[in-house]
């Protein structure tokens, strides 16, 4: 009887011990500073450049968290489709041990190759959510498209699909921040405008398959991503 | 008893697993180990079933002309007999001859260039190229869902009758893994259940002195990618491995076919060139051109007499599986379970 109710007490105690609790990302794309509006027109007042984007998404796999450079928590099964058409997908959620203590996130920007060769896979990963190619296995890691007035395009519209998991053009980007400080509520910031400010859209304005261009875009992208204090 | 009575029902519930399994597929026991996952995607006789009305469904293509047997004819051991090069919507025609699909559970890449780097995804290529079936996955799906059979299909098969690309393509594939080709003379002679006659004999001995290291059996490829020395065809100017690489040294390179059913799948290589097998066999002797990234095995020219190109090509005709070829489980579903078909 007395190990069964130490058995009951163990039970009851097994939600407080392992208390879980979420950690939430949200991704904030900018275009200049400020919050980008897909379709919206953006003046730049430095330049006189005025900036449209139409699509912006991306994939973050792997999510990992680090205190002083030790993993002590590693997402199950993770992939996102960040996607700035749909506002839920800017928002990922994840649960960790309440007790858990880190200073560091760390993800991928895109998807590594093993998963890229895995066959037909399902909800982030489906190959009907537009971030696949058919005509040459792999996923697209990142899709930017838009308008900017100095780009000698024609209508100026620039396309980047970026991807690729082969060598020598492995486009995936591993992206480690350190954390202002633990608040399990982040906001992860990318400004384009910089990016776009960054590149000439004179060499690069059309990418869709794997390359040295895309493998470059891909970190310049990468690096741009910080989190806000 | 109770106790024994357990241990009856475990015994007959594993006899039929096991019978199950091995209704679904069975693996020749001459071949090696298969490449692709059974574990990830494992067989299932709905699924299979699903796959090969999918497969038969012009559904799948844009305006609904053109299915995956369109280009891949069960007589043909999967291939299109007469067509060099693959057609498509509008009578469009692409620039790649359409390969044999059989024993593709030992393949690791698909299409000439290895573009494609596993089965599962393999249908996307054609789905969506423009000049095949000009589709987009999202629309299939659409297509799908509202038929009034594939959505029960669907859940009869994956237990969900919400359609998704992944599922379309899981069970597209499960068809195509059923295409085991494994019953051919050959076959026979190696269990000892048939014999060469002296003329298949001598061709044998000469395929595996000449051509085993690319074709080897028994599968009869390597699946490697190889430069045969084709001169390109400058209306094509198709550079093969290259395209997906961009490295030099794959430049020209083919995957090496499989020689199984060549009596079947002519004409033959990557651009459906040579309409006859001599045509093929007079390549290798007389017309190799040399550049750069020729395969090892071919800078020197093979050498045979009149004589021993025949008996070569009796030798290869051994290869030929009747049985597959007119495999009814292998051919156009009865109509009342094409979903479409039935619709028009």
């Amino acid at each position: 009887m007395r190990t069964f109710c130490l058995f009951i007490l163990y039970c009851m105690s097994i939600p407080y011990l392992n208390a879980q609790q979420n950690v939430r990302i949200s991704f904030l794309p900018l275009v200049h500073s400020k919050p980008l509006v897909l379709g919206t027109i953006n003046m730049d007042s430095l330049s006189h450049d005025s900036v449209r984007i139409d699509a912006f998404r991306f994939y973050v796999s792997n999510i990992v968290l680090l205190q002083d450079d030790s993993v002590v928590f590693r997402e199950n099964t993770s992939y996102h489709l960040v996607d700035l058409a749909d506002t839920n997908s800017l928002h990922l959620r994840f649960a960790v041990n309440e007790q858990l203590v880190y200073n560091t996130i760390q993800f991928q920007l895109g998807i590594d190759s093993l998963t890229n060769e895995s066959g037909a896979l399902g909800g982030a990963l489906d190959p009907t959510r537009g971030m696949y190619w058919a005509w040459q296995s792999g996923y697209i890691n990142l899709k930017l498209e838009g308008y900017r007035n100095s780009c000698p395009t024609r209508n100026h519209l620039f396309e980047f699909h970026l991807g690729g998991y082969r060598y020598p053009f492995n486009a995936i980007q591993p992206v480690s921040r350190k954390l202002p400080m633990q608040t399990n509520t982040y906001t992860c910031a990318i400004d384009i405008g910089t990016f776009l400010d960054q590149i000439s859209l004179a060499k690069n304005n059309h990418i869709m398959s794997p390359s040295h261009a895309a493998v470059n875009l891909s970190q310049q992208l990468a690096d741009l991503f910080y989190f806000l204090p | 008893m109770k106790k024994y009575g357990w241990f009856l029902i475990c015994f007959v519930v594993f006899l039929t697993a096991f019978r199950m399994l091995d209704s679904v597929l069975v693996f020749p026991k001459h071949f090696p180990k298969p490449v692709y996952d059974f574990k990830k995607n494992p067989l299932d006789e709905r699924k299979i079933a699903l796959g090969r009305v999918l497969f038969y469904d012009p559904l799948l293509s844009s305006d609904n002309t053109i299915s995956c047997a369109s280009c891949h004819s069960s007589y043909n051991s999967f291939a299109h007999v007469d067509h060099n090069l693959s057609h498509g919507i509008d009578d469009q025609i692409g620039t790649r001859n359409a390969p044999a699909l059989i024993n593709l559970a030992w393949q690791k890449t698909f299409m000439w260039d290895g573009a494609v780097n596993h089965l599962d995804v393999q249908a996307l290529a054609p789905i969506t190229h423009p000049k095949e079936m000009g589709e987009e996955l999202t629309h299939v799906i659409q297509k799908l869902q509202q038929s009034p059979t594939y959505p029960t299909l669907f859940y009869q098969a994956f237990g969900d009758s919400i359609i998704t690309g992944q599922h379309v393509l899981l069970s597209l594939a499960q068809f195509q893994l059923t295409l085991i080709s494994a019953n051919s003379k050959y076959d026979s002679m190696l269990v000892k259940k048939a014999a060469f006659t002296p003329q298949e004999k001598n061709g044998y001995a000469l395929f595996q002195q000449h051509c085993n290291t690319c074709h080897r059996e028994p599968l009869f490829s390597t699946y490697a990618f190889k430069n045969n020395g084709l001169p390109v065809d400058t209306t094509l100017n198709d550079f093969g491995r290259w395209n997906i690489t961009h490295q030099a040294s794959d430049s020209l390179l083919f995957k090496v076919p499989t020689l199984r059913n060549l009596e079947y799948s002519y004409p033959y290589m990557h651009d459906g060139r040579f309409k006859r097998l001599s045509d093929v066999i007079y390549h290798y002797t007389n017309g190799i051109q040399k550049t750069k990234t020729l395969s090892p095995e071919l800078q020197q020219p093979i050498k045979l007499t009149e004589r021993e190109k025949v008996d070569l090509v009796a030798f290869l005709l051994t290869l030929s599986d009747r049985n597959f070829v007119f495999n009814p489980a292998f051919a156009y579903p009865p109509k009342i379970v094409i979903p479409s078909a039935k619709d028009q």
